[in-house]
């Protein structure tokens, strides 16, 4: 082929081909889109043009594709009549959240602290491992040591990286934590999640700005809807808080989630981790070094300023190993 | 930004054309494609595009310095010096640091060595040693030094810039400065078959490897200790088909990419696992890299002209820079030493008059080698690695397990890969020829197909290469 003709013929074939791709692929694509940039092209696309544009991709869905979306989970509040099991932790009826400002910031130095309001019921556990890919970074090496110490609990793994609360379509972190726990007889969940969920909230096609209260208030509905099947179900929740983050939009999120982590926690009667006394807080300007009570600085942070260095994760995972093992004793 | 993410694909539909309409203009051609190096460079951390100028400044600069010298061989050492310490600072200085740190910790003294708070821009491995080829040819030519804007392309060519293959500085400019108009850059070169290796480079990366990496791979890397012996060798064969999979597959997306833009990019793979002993296999695995490494490092260290001996200390040094290369971990300074063991073993036995093997034999033996030395550049520790290694002998869960892994599926790649590799020339062949004879209409069809079938088969999100972190 000359070259000339062939620059002529492929500026016309690759679009051709993107656009089928696209077409046959819009559903995925859209999904993708949400992810990663938090925008929805079915929403800004008028219904009808939508309509026929999703309509082959649907239609593959449908016949060729497995899926289908799935009725996500729905929160179901107790009322004060109902009558709680009496093996749950909770002793008040929770709060659902409220619309109110945003929280004032902490002064330098202060953090949210941990709360510890459950025990594990005696004998062996069953555990789920829920995060994005900072409970990647944690769940081999707690499997590993809950494994060496108690052979009989079951633990597992269910951390995906690129997920969180915000965007339910790519993945559903309430109706899958939901199955789990009906499917394993959970007795216990451990969560450590939030740098991607920092991004607009799009709730019934309604786009709540990220940060504000209306923001800080869905995200903790989707947070209640996880405390909320776990207390339903008599499984306990350990929450694990966010440490300190260096770039702004994941900092401001994580200052506003774990606001909203440690009151949910709270609210429900559920456990709180604070990660930030040991890696970082986040009212301290961040750091990626620590320095040792020897005065050598160790290396904590991974070079994105968000996850852990292999020194940074043994650390939560002692503090977080120590905790269930404190719950687990009588 | 991923050469397989949708971002990507929808940014080449428009730089593509508008790439190929300045093909009678080409200093306004090689002002666009250095832009978007740079711009697709910023994707990552828009501080590295400005670390990448100030480099390629400093290197054109020494360049122009040298031209002027002539033969004087300062600022042609300096100019070396200023690009490896450049390399070892900003890649190696932590690690120097902990294991520092960590050797005298039991002592009662204390380390000196301060923090050095630094991000390693995306790349720099493959840009350093690019840089190193310049100043090297201009050092042996100084009036071969370039323009400002013809060092800032050769460090910044985008389908090269993330992960290679490693460029070397006269080819480059060869292409750059053809007039044949056959030969020259800025138009398509060879389109089809610079689809069909997208195409398959793609089936290989984000299909197969990825596929191996979250069925087989990673899950017994990540738990070794539930894992019964024959499922943790199972994952070590896995590990070397994916890691042939994700960079091969990889180099075949950019030398398309590259084809598109009317570059030919150096081979960096021919067939890697049929290679009947370790010396072979390293000119057929990573080309560009080894022999970089033997251009560049072996054979100014000597090479094999001082001795026996001394032959086989280059050998080991050489290999233990490959490993280093990798990354600042003691897991790939002990795969580089094994390769490097490796190939002095084969030596001494040579030496010794050892028979050759059957060919089956020597590629079943030299694979079984390099799977096993993949084992520490997957690990995340030496301890890791050591344990997976020992679960080949003894393993917690036993000896075999039949439902711990997907074998059917682990079983039809590795086939595939040993099956198709011999004919792997002419399947490309076979493949542009029907392309070519085809009507566009139809083969733009049956490529629409084969990305559709990439990804229902391929994971959800955009898949890592492995050596992007190189």
């Amino acid at each position: 082929m000359l070259e000339r003709s062939s620059a002529r013929q492929l500026s016309v074939l690759l679009p051709c081909v993107a656009l089928l791709v696209s077409l046959c692929w819009l559903t995925s694509l859209e999904r993708y889109l949400g992810v990663r940039y938090h925008f929805s092209l079915e929403a800004a696309l008028p219904p009808a043009v939508a309509q026929v544009v999703f309509a082959p991709s649907r239609w593959l869905d449908d016949r060729v594709r497995a899926g289908g979306s799935r009725p996500l989970f729905r929160l179901a509040w107790p009322s004060a009549n109902e009558e709680l099991s009496v093996h749950a932790p909770v002793t008040k009826v929770p709060q659902p959240p409220v619309l109110e400002p945003l929280p004032e910031p902490l002064v330098p130095g202060q953090f949210i602290a941990s709360l510890a309001q459950q025990k594990l019921k005696p004998g062996p556990q069953r555990i789920l491992l829920a995060g994005d890919s900072m409970m990647q970074g944690i769940a081999p090496l707690l499997m590993r040591d809950l494994a060496r110490l108690h052979p009989d609990w079951e633990v597992h793994d269910l951390s995906r990286q690129s997920t969180g609360l915000t965007v339910r379509r790519y993945f559903d972190w309430p109706v899958r934590i939901a199955d789990e726990m009906d499917a394993k007889s959970l007795t216990l969940v451990v969560i450590f999640l939030g740098p991607n969920d920092p991004w607009d909230l799009v709730v019934d096609g309604k786009r709540h700005v990220f940060p504000s209260p209306e923001w800080a208030l869905h995200y903790a509905q989707r947070v209640d809807e996880v405390l909320a099947a776990a207390v339903e179900r008599q499984v306990r929740v350990i929450w694990v808080g966010l440490p300190a983050m260096k770039e702004g939009r994941i900092h401001q999120g994580a200052v506003l989630q774990n606001h909203i982590f440690h009151a949910r926690a709270q609210n429900w009667g559920t456990d709180y981790l604070a990660t930030e006394p040991l890696i970082g807080i986040l009212s301290e300007p961040f750091r990626k070094f620590k320095r040792q009570e020897s005065g050598q600085a160790q290396n904590l942070r991974a070079e994105d300023g968000i996850h852990l260095t292999p020194t940074g994760l043994r650390l939560i995972q002692k503090t977080l190993l120590a905790h269930i093992e404190k719950a687990v004793q009588p | 930004m991923s050469f397989v993410s949708p971002e990507f694909a929808f940014l080449c539909l428009f730089f593509l054309p508008l790439y190929w309409s300045l093909a009678n203009h080409p200093a306004a051609q090689k002002a666009l494609l250095i832009v978007s190096g740079y711009a697709l460079y910023a994707t990552w951390v828009p501080m590295f595009a400005l670390v990448l100028a100030a480099y390629s400044m400093v290197i054109w600069g020494v360049g122009r310095w040298m031209r002027r010298a002539e033969a004087g061989r300062m600022p042609w050492v300096l100019g070396l010096w200023m690009a490896g310490t450049f390399l070892l600072a900003i890649k190696y200085y932590e690690f120097v640091r902990e294991t520092f740190q960590a050797v005298l910790q039991n002592t009662g003294f204390v380390s000196l060595l301060p923090v050095l708070d630094v991000v390693a821009p995306v790349g720099v491995s493959f840009f350093t040693f690019q840089a190193i080829t310049y100043l090297v040819m201009v050092g042996r030519a100084p009036r071969s030094a370039r323009s400002l804007p013809d060092v800032l392309l050769f460090l910044s060519f985008w389908p090269t810039l993330f992960a290679g293959p490693i460029l070397r500085a006269e080819p480059f400019f060869a292409q750059i400065d053809a007039s044949d108009p056959l030969k020259r850059v800025g138009l398509p070169r060879q389109a089809w078959l610079a689809l069909y290796l997208i195409t398959l480079g793609l089936v290989q990366k984000v299909v197969l490897a990825s596929w191996l990496s979250a069925q087989v791979v990673d899950p017994v890397y990540k738990f070794p200790e539930q894992y019964a012996s024959v499922s943790l060798a199972a994952a070590m064969l896995g590990y070397s088909l994916q890691i042939f999979l994700d960079f091969a597959g990889y180099t075949l997306i950019v030398t398309g990419l590259g084809l598109l833009l009317g570059f030919s990019l150096p081979i960096n793979f021919r067939q890697p696992y049929l290679a009947r002993n370790l010396s072979d296999f390293w000119t057929r695995w990573h080309v560009s890299l080894s022999s970089f490494i033997r251009d560049y490092i072996y054979i100014p260290m000597g090479g094999n002209r001082l001795g026996w001996g001394r032959t086989q200390l280059n050998v080991l040094s050489g290999m233990l820079i490959s490993g280093l290369w990798h990354g600042a971990n003691w897991t790939f300074a002990v795969w580089g030493l094994l390769h490097g063991l490796g190939v002095v073993a084969l030596n001494l036995a040579a030496r010794w008059g050892m028979p050759a093997w059957p060919r089956w034999a020597a590629q079943g033996l030299t694979f079984l080698f390099v799977s096993l030395a993949w084992v520490f550049f997957r690990a995340d520790s030496l301890p890791h690695a050591l344990q997976m290694l020992h679960g080949l002998w003894w393993s917690p869960a036993g000896f075999w397990q039949a439902d711990q892994l997907p074998w059917w599926g682990l079983v039809a790649i590795g086939l595939a890969v040993f099956g198709l590799s011999p004919w792997a020339a002419v399947w490309e062949r076979l493949a542009v020829r029907s392309l070519s004879w085809m009507w566009p209409w139809l083969a733009g069809l049956l490529l629409a197909l084969c990305l559709s079938l990439v990804l229902f088969y391929g994971p959800e999100g955009v898949p890592n290469f492995i050596y992007y972190r190189f």
